[in-house]
């Protein structure tokens, strides 16, 4: 789905992210966000190394694993309604391109960060909880599911 | 001239205009704008200036890693570089 163009797309949420550049906008998107960061005077490289990685693996589950539905209407009756981003992606279909693509970013990210920070206890322990949150999510077992009911309608 | 002139105005005119609606200042308040504005140009300045700082000696260092020249001693660095310290 060429994005702008006239389609046929049912519910454009399932091809958005295969379509022509986004891959790329997305890396140059998190490289943005890293020099904004490293502008920033008072803060160290592990400081905004951090921060990089947690704003990412923040923006990525309010984005990917918390919104569900659509913003526009669709012609299915509303039946992403109940579905976030990640489980509308490619109608549901697990290890596709674009999903490998958005689970190894957060892993390079991760790699980046813990050379970066020196592999700070700290730092550490951080950047693992905010990559265990943005992985799990992904999980093909996690599909549709809602632990304790958070997040169900 | 005047064409010219009149021309290019109206193309910042209408430049600051897509900058208003991309940034969706245009439905904020003028004050609101005022903020947004002073925030998003010190980032903008702030971005500059670092990279005014570092990328000239970022870019040096790299070409010496990738070239393999960094086994080689240099002398003068110092003082071209603007962000060394002696």
């Amino acid at each position: 789905m060429e994005v702008g163009t006239a389609h046929s797309e049912v519910n454009p949420n399932t091809r958005i992210m295969n379509s022509r550049g986004i891959w790329l906008t997305y890396v140059l998107a998190i490289g943005l966000l890293h020099v904004v960061l490293l502008s920033i005077p008072f803060f160290s490289v592990s400081l905004v190394w951090t921060l990089t990685n947690i704003i990412h693996n923040m923006g990525m589950y309010i984005f990917l694993h918390t919104v569900k539905g659509t913003p526009f209407e669709t012609p299915d009756q509303g039946k992403a309604r109940l579905l976030t981003h990640w489980e509308q992606m490619d109608y549901g279909m697990q290890f596709t391109s674009s999903r490998k693509f958005l689970t190894i970013t957060p892993i390079i990210l991760y790699f980046l960060t813990s050379f970066y920070t020196k592999y700070d206890s700290l730092h550490f322990v951080i950047n693992t909880a905010s990559l265990m949150a943005v992985l799990i999510p992904k999980l093909p077992q996690l599909h549709g599911v809602r632990i304790f009911g958070i997040n169900k309608y | 001239m005047a064409t010219f002139l009149r021309h290019a105005l109206d193309k910042l005119c209408w430049l600051y205009y897509q900058y208003l609606l991309v940034t969706c200042c245009y439905v904020m308040e003028p004050w609101e704008q005022t903020l947004f504005n002073f925030i998003f140009i010190s980032t903008i300045d702030m971005v500059f200036y670092t990279t005014y700082v570092f990328v000239s000696i970022h870019v040096y260092l790299a070409t010496r890693f990738l070239l393999k020249l960094h086994f080689v001693d240099v002398i003068h660095i110092e003082s071209r570089c603007s962000s060394c310290t002696s």
